[in-house]
């Protein structure tokens, strides 16, 4: 395979595995664990989250072997977060998100044995996976200067942190003040990331 | 509801699930090969460069005027 193709696939897959593992942690964070939605059993959606996780799994496998065989990555910068001499932090981050993925499949495959407990503390690393993968995605020397990656961007930004307020909101006993700091959270939280994506150079040595 | 349509109610969204799930994996088939598509047309003054390879930079060249 050329490494133009290599690129083009390291770059579609990175693309569509974001959309996947926002779709992924939507639905984690606002259906599952609230009973059934409007005649929908819990199951359902369950079932979604573990055949989209998978999906998503499967797609960072191509794209990690994808980036590994064009920029000749050795293992140790491959596995270990933030030790490549490429661009350090932005792939760093994305190796980090990758790790934690396989941590999270792994355990969610021995979850009888860690216990429920112990497996749902785990499962929290998936939002550090999902925010290392947003950074490491819209980092400056991605695509996200073209027009509607930038909005792909911005717009599985949006959907989480939408998700996130309407869990929030939905618990019981809610304060008119604390819904409203909900949703000026999730609104600083979204026009931070696009400051960020806006004021963000990119790096001259690409470091 | 009966146990008998309980069943039934389980077994549908079973089949739902099952069916969105294809879906999403067909969607994702697709998403894949138009993101590919796309990002090969996107203008290489936005597109990605390699780690460790420098961007396109567009240089302006002046015509020498004939002596």
């Amino acid at each position: 395979m050329s490494s133009g193709a290599l690129w083009t696939v390291v770059r579609a897959s990175g693309t569509v595995d974001l959309v996947l593992l926002t779709i992924v942690i939507a639905l984690g964070v606002a259906v599952i664990g609230r009973g059934s939605v409007r005649g929908t059993p819990r199951f359902v959606f369950q079932h979604l989250h573990r055949d989209a996780s998978l999906l998503a799994v499967g797609l960072l496998v191509a794209h990690v072997i994808a980036a590994v065989l064009l920029v000749h990555l050795d293992v140790v910068p491959a596995v270990v977060p933030f030790t490549s001499e490429t661009r350090r932090i932005y792939l760093g981050l994305g190796v980090l998100g990758a790790d934690l993925m396989a941590l999270i499949a792994v355990t969610s495959m021995v979850r009888r044995r860690l216990g429920l407990r112990g497996w749902k503390r785990l499962h929290w690393a998936a939002y550090v996976a999902w925010v290392a993968g947003v950074v490491h995605g819209a980092a400056p020397g991605t695509d996200r200067k073209v027009p509607w990656i930038a909005a792909v961007d911005i717009a599985c930004v949006a959907v989480v942190l939408v998700a996130v307020a309407v869990r929030l909101s939905r618990e019981p006993r809610q304060h008119p003040f604390r819904l409203m700091a909900v949703g000026a959270s999730t609104a600083f939280a979204l026009a931070g990331f696009l400051l960020w994506m806006h004021v963000t150079p990119l790096p001259v040595s690409h470091v | 509801m009966t146990t008998h349509g309980h069943v039934a109610h389980r077994n549908r969204s079973l089949r739902a699930a099952r069916m969105t799930s294809a879906l999403l994996a067909t969607i994702t088939t697709g998403g894949l090969l138009l993101t590919s598509h796309l990002l090969q047309l996107a203008s290489p003054a936005q597109a990605a460069v390699v780690p460790g390879t420098h961007p396109v930079v567009t240089v302006a060249v002046a015509e020498r005027a004939p002596r």
